[in-house]
């Protein structure tokens, strides 16, 4: 129960800290620069993203697994809308201003590589529990960072906090461009990162994104593209027969454990069978030295009978002589 | 004379001025992630190119449909959506056909064609009203504009991960935000405001 336990809270401490998507992945950066500039359209932003990466990746994990690659993307992009389109709605009749501030990120947001990346490295590879373990950290952390970048650029952009005006002395509405985003960012990153280091110094979040490649030349040829491993989102190929190899993983393992469980179960009787004999034989040089010790009693007992009743006849045989002479 | 420089123009601006990663974050992390992977930009490109050009041509054709053209936000969201869905499984098939490429690598494609940077462009022209001509510009600049991108994050990028200076809490990922904020400065400052939409 403990290591279950310990396993989740480790998922979501990879999939929420260590991986975070937007701060050590750069990835689903354009809701967060452009559109997180109040905490209003924060809040939607985070609650559309936190529902879209939930439900698709819990549909990919449950339904897509059999489906190729190359038609799952779709996939994503039309579940993505399906599921904007009623949040839209809800959204435009309880708060028509902020909706429309939001303006074409709401629609955008189908597209999101945050979704791509997770239903693909994480989803189709995995159990419907770990799947929900990944969904709800990264979606929370993704909607976290919406929401404190959100706040932070309302506060120091605006002056305003939820609308509010704070009469703040200084206010730098730079801050509410996509340059003031990224700046942002940057720095969230950093003290996320240096918190990193002090509690977790043996986590690494800057192997989330790789420098290896980046000398390479900028110039390839299609038909390199489509002959490489061209992989931006480090993705981890799934084989074609990778659902057969599961199961035959699996049997393999059911075949096993009773064979393994047999084997202890004879190392089990036998260790008892050991324990019991090394008791028997205990127990029989107990008893053997009890009764030597019986055995000695006795022939002391005799021998000193015997060396008693030699001392009554050498007496009588004494008094006899006696008598003679 | 005029269709070729309209296009022209709309490209240029699209490129340089209102270069959509900078000044809108659109395709941002596309950008970043191609920028540290940058083997296969020219191709990468093309198909972003050919996609978000493709698709705003056909939205733009589909709004000239007075029943679109009057429609709200959702329906312009399902029916953008759905053009570029079609235009992937076209793409999809041909390729599948006269390149008979691995199934693997064919999953890529995904990536060229499912980011914010293809479908903001025909919002962006609906938006701004283009025709056919802009709508071309626009597609063909939006394209464009992404090889920019990598390229200026790329070459920062070398740079950044020789500099043994840069504190450590800020390697990695802080110190490529930070190099983006500044180049978005600089587009932001150029065109003199921010991408509104």
């Amino acid at each position: 129960m403990s290591d279950k336990k310990s396993k989740v809270l480790d998922g979501i401490k990879t999939s929420a800290i260590i991986k975070n998507p937007v701060l050590f992945e750069a990835i689903g950066i354009a809701p967060v620069v452009a559109m997180a500039i109040s905490l209003k359209a924060a809040i939607i932003l985070s609650v559309v993203s936190f529902a879209e990466l939930f439900i698709i990746e819990m549909i990919s994990c449950l339904m897509l697994k059999k489906v190729k690659g190359r038609y799952r993307m779709a996939i994503y992009a039309v579940l993505g809308v399906m599921i904007n389109i009623p949040l839209f709605m809800v959204f435009k009749r309880f708060a028509p201003n902020e909706t429309a501030n939001v303006g074409i990120f709401l629609p955008l947001m189908a597209v999101n590589s945050l979704i791509a990346l997770h239903c693909e490295r994480f989803a189709v590879r995995n159990s419907p529990s770990e799947t929900a373990v990944d969904a709800i950290s990264a979606g929370a952390s993704y909607a976290f960072v919406i929401l404190i970048i959100g706040i932070i650029r309302e506060v120091v952009g605006s002056g305003t906090l939820y609308s509010f005006k704070l009469h703040l002395p200084v206010q730098l509405s730079g801050l509410l461009m996509p340059f003031g985003g990224f700046l942002i960012l940057g720095f969230f990153a950093a003290i996320l990162k240096s918190i990193i280091a002090k509690k977790y110094p043996d986590e690494h979040p800057e192997d989330a994104f790789s420098f290896s490649e980046i000398s390479e030349s900028h110039i390839g040829k299609i038909k390199n593209l489509m002959d490489s491993d061209f992989n931006p989102y480090d993705e981890t190929e799934i084989p074609e027969n990778y659902d057969e190899e599961k199961q035959r993983h699996k049997k393999e393992k059911k075949i096993k454990l009773p064979e393994i469980a047999k084997e202890e179960k004879i190392n089990g009787k036998k260790k008892k069978a050991i324990k019991k004999s090394s008791k028997v034989k205990v127990s029989q040089a107990v008893s053997l030295e009890k009764k030597r010790d019986d055995y000695s009693s006795e022939f002391n007992d005799i021998l000193a009978e015997l060396s008693e009743h030699k001392a009554q006849s050498d007496e009588k045989d004494g008094d006899g002589d006696d008598n003679n002479q | 004379m005029t269709i070729i420089s309209n296009l022209l123009s709309a490209a240029l601006y699209a490129m340089l001025f209102q270069n959509l990663i900078f000044t809108g974050g659109f395709g941002a992390s596309e950008a970043v992630r191609m920028a540290a992977k940058p083997k296969q930009l020219v191709p990468m490109s093309l198909f972003i190119t050919y996609f978000s050009t493709v698709v705003s041509v056909i939205c733009v054709w589909l709004d000239q449909i007075p029943e679109i053209r009057l429609s709200d936000k959702i329906i312009h969201s399902i029916i953008f959506a759905a053009v570029l869905i079609i235009i992937y499984f076209i793409t999809l098939f041909f390729i599948k056909v006269f390149f008979k490429v691995k199934d693997r690598t064919i999953r890529r494609l995904g990536i060229s064609a499912f980011n914010t940077l293809v479908l903001a462009v025909p919002f962006i022209n609906y938006r701004a009203a283009f025709n056919i001509t802009d709508a071309i510009g626009a597609g063909i600049g939006s394209g464009l504009a992404f090889v920019i991108a990598v390229l200026l994050i790329n070459f920062g990028l070398r740079r950044l991960d020789k500099n043994e200076s840069i504190p450590e809490a800020f390697k990695g990922t802080p110190a490529i935000f930070i190099y983006v904020a500044i180049l978005s400065m600089a587009f932001t400052g150029i065109t003199g405001r921010g991408l509104t939409l």
